[in-house]
């Protein structure tokens, strides 16, 4: 199964994609995933509860079980201005 | 000598061209402490309510912060405040770059105008002398010429400029005062007040130092600061700031649902989409237009740049790099994909001194209206307002900016203004006591609503609350039980950012060394509990000078509740969101100590925080 992780400055930059593509196992969550990336993107390590996270763009808990395909987005406050 | 101020505030009558020197009380300084704080207190003093906002007896202030012109990091900011055109209450707007510093350094704490000039005029300030100028000559001019002019005119290059454009000269209601070619004080109508007062321009030139209580630990406190950005976890973060600006993350708000889109009524993903988005991409903007960074008087951030939009029909050469408020308004708000459009319309804005916010939320409100048939093609003097439509979107800008059309004398009023002209597209407003709301999603952080809807600015992302905390509390921000005191400290927080002449942005970020770089450069020691004293003091001087107006709960204008999700969007990551505002401000009211039906603040309340005796008098609580 994979998923779909959408990048954004400044993490777009490090790894010169748009979005990176992340395989998973079966029944993995938004909470199991946000472990599996929190030492690889930018966004995450401030303080994982500071980030909403959309799923297939709407909002998502930590606890929903990713499917195969499914799109990810991380937004954070540093966003805006 | 109270250290920290230049110990003066300069009050202009411009009917009588008298110039006046008042020695700034420690009373006022130690309680208000600088920016719209001692604004406030002034305006409250100076003005009776009921005034013609465009009239003689509006007072028009231009205050920097307490650190304003010190080496204190990050504290360029200056503050204009007046009773606002747009709102009929208390008004006040905030602008970085150079003005705010130099005005100090030109030997005044604040500067007060009074009365109307008969023919135009501009304040010339110099190391503490004061001279009221002729300015017909200036008069029609955009920003640009009219720094150079005056520049020419004085034989100062290094002078400084607070001005409008010729936006605020027809008192047009979405005017600015714009300061170093691009830095604004945009919002609620200052630059209509200014051109009311026929007053072109305040020019500024200085010398003089802020005294300061201990320079050394100042020293300290500014390091302290750099090793705290340099090595602290935010430092990526701030990183990225410097080099993209407040349109880093652009792309991330319009998608993930911060930032609004078509008027509020559509949404990211499925509206304005990933395509969509694309152009206004922080780093594919930066690579093909970016000449230089800027950066404010004492920045280590430098979260400005100067852009070079050279080809095509929307090429105006350089100009400053557009802001995310100006980018989601040009963009998202009206569906606009062209970057170059962007550029253009946030150029148009900055030499013709027009807040971006409203002239966006304005034309948004236009464009729903005409693509709902609401307004027509007639109505709109030809332009074909679609959604999306970049060549209309930048002609309206233009024709708000010279009026040189009855469409462009309509939309100069603002939306409201327009709405309530035309006696129809109500439906479609998205403003709180007519002002125009910021670009970001109240549906999405909630404490948006609360400040949208009750701060004495209302409709303003730069003032405290919840909204900025509930983009970082994604589990619990739809939980609207139990926030008034959260809110109240976070408040009283802004109001003691703002009116130290900071920028909002380090604070953010948690960079923050208050009560040190007050003790550095005042020499008051100041803890927590003072500050928020402080803060609550400030904010109900300017919640004084609206209730003084006969501003009550009842009576606040709210055209719709779009704002506050009803009906709430169907789609998109705030889907389903119905925002409990009212609960948001029982809570917050309840903090505040204030009456739940007048809004009017407990004897007590103010009592306890000092320095209100006139208030609780004329509010005879």
């Amino acid at each position: 199964m994979q998923v779909f992780v959408k990048l954004f400055i400044p993490n777009k930059t490090i790894f010169g994609a748009d979005e990176l593509k992340i395989d998973i196992s079966e029944g993995t969550s938004v909470e199991n995933l946000i472990n599996v990336l929190s030492n690889k993107l930018v966004d995450i390590p401030l303080d994982r509860e500071d980030t909403t996270v959309i799923v297939n763009e709407k909002r998502a808990s930590r606890e929903q079980i990713l499917k195969d395909g499914d799109k990810v987005m991380f937004f954070q406050i540093l966003a805006g201005g | 000598m109270l250290n920290g101020f230049m110990g003066k505030l300069l009050f202009v009558n411009l009917t009588d061209g008298t110039i006046e020197e008042r020695k700034l009380s420690e009373e006022i300084a130690k309680n208000f402490i600088g920016g719209y704080g001692i604004g406030a207190r002034v305006l409250y003093n100076e003005m009776k309510p009921g005034v013609d906002p465009l009239g003689p007896d509006n007072v028009l202030g231009f205050i920097p912060g307490l650190l304003t012109g010190t080496k204190a990091l990050f504290s360029g900011r200056y503050m204009v405040v007046c009773k606002s055109p747009v709102t009929r209450g208390w008004n006040d707007a905030n602008s970085g770059g150079y003005f705010g510093p130099e005005l100090r350094k030109a030997g005044f704490d604040g500067v007060f105008i009074k009365g109307a000039a008969k023919d135009p005029v501009y304040l010339w300030i110099n190391n503490g002398k004061v001279e009221i100028r002729d300015a017909s000559g200036l008069w029609g001019k955009d920003i640009v010429d009219t720094e150079n002019t005056i520049k020419e005119e004085l034989g100062e290059k290094n002078l400084r400029v607070a001005m409008i454009g010729p936006a605020g000269e027809k008192m047009s209601l979405i005017a600015s005062v714009m300061n170093d070619g691009h830095r604004a004080a945009g919002r609620g109508g200052s630059g209509a007040v200014m051109g009311s007062k026929n007053l072109k321009a305040i020019a500024v030139r200085g010398t003089l130092q802020v005294p300061i209580a201990n320079p050394e630990y100042l020293k300290t406190v500014n390091k302290n600061i750099v090793a705290a950005m340099k090595n602290g976890p935010v430092s990526p973060i701030i990183e990225t700031l410097s080099r993209y600006g407040t349109g880093m993350g652009v792309v991330e708000a319009i998608l993930g649902g911060d930032g609004p889109v078509k008027n509020w009524t559509g949404v990211g993903f499925s509206d304005f989409g990933e395509d969509g988005s694309k152009e206004m991409s922080p780093q594919v903007a930066d690579e093909k237009y970016r000449v230089k960074k800027y950066a404010c008087a004492e920045c280590v951030i430098g979260c400005g740049a100067i852009y070079n939009s050279k080809e095509g029909k929307y090429a105006v050469g350089e100009t400053g790099r557009p802001e995310y408020e100006s980018l989601v308004g040009f963009g998202s708000l009206m569906m606009n994909t062209n970057y170059e459009a962007m550029m253009k319309c946030n150029h148009i804005c900055n030499i013709m001194g027009m807040d971006t916010i409203a002239v966006a939320g304005t034309i948004a409100w236009a464009m729903e209206c005409y693509e709902k048939g609401i307004i027509t093609l007639e109505e709109t003097c030809g332009i074909e307002l679609n959604w999306g439509n970049a060549d209309a979107i930048v002609q309206a800008v233009q024709v708000m900016a010279d009026q040189s059309t009855e469409f462009g004398k309509l939309l100069a009023l603002g939306s409201l203004g327009a709405a309530n002209k035309l006696g129809k597209g109500f439906e479609c407003l998205v403003t709180i006591n007519g002002i125009e709301l910021p670009m970001h999603d109240s549906r999405f952080s909630p404490g948006f609503s609360r400040t949208y809807y009750s701060d004495p600015t209302p409709g303003r992302h730069v003032k405290g609350g919840l909204g900025w905390y509930n983009l970082a509390t994604p589990k619990t921000k739809y939980n609207y039980e139990g926030t008034g005191q959260m809110d109240k400290t976070i408040t009283a927080g802004v109001e003691i950012v703002n009116c130290l002449g900071l920028c909002l942005f380090p604070d953010m970020f948690g960079i923050k060394s208050h009560s040190e770089y007050i003790k550095a450069v005042t020499g008051w020691e100041l803890g927590e509990e003072d500050l928020l004293q402080t803060g609550m003091r400030i904010f109900n001087m300017r919640h004084a000078f609206n209730l003084r107006e006969g501003w009550t709960p009842s009576n606040i204008n709210i055209p719709n509740k779009r704002f506050a999700g009803e009906p709430p969007l169907e789609t998109g990551p705030a889907s389903g969101v119905t925002v409990d505002y009212e609960l948001l401000t029982k809570n917050f009211v309840e903090a505040m100590d204030w009456n739940p039906s007048t809004w009017i603040p407990s004897r007590s309340s103010l009592e306890q925080l000092g320095g209100l005796e006139d208030v609780i008098k004329d509010l005879n609580i």
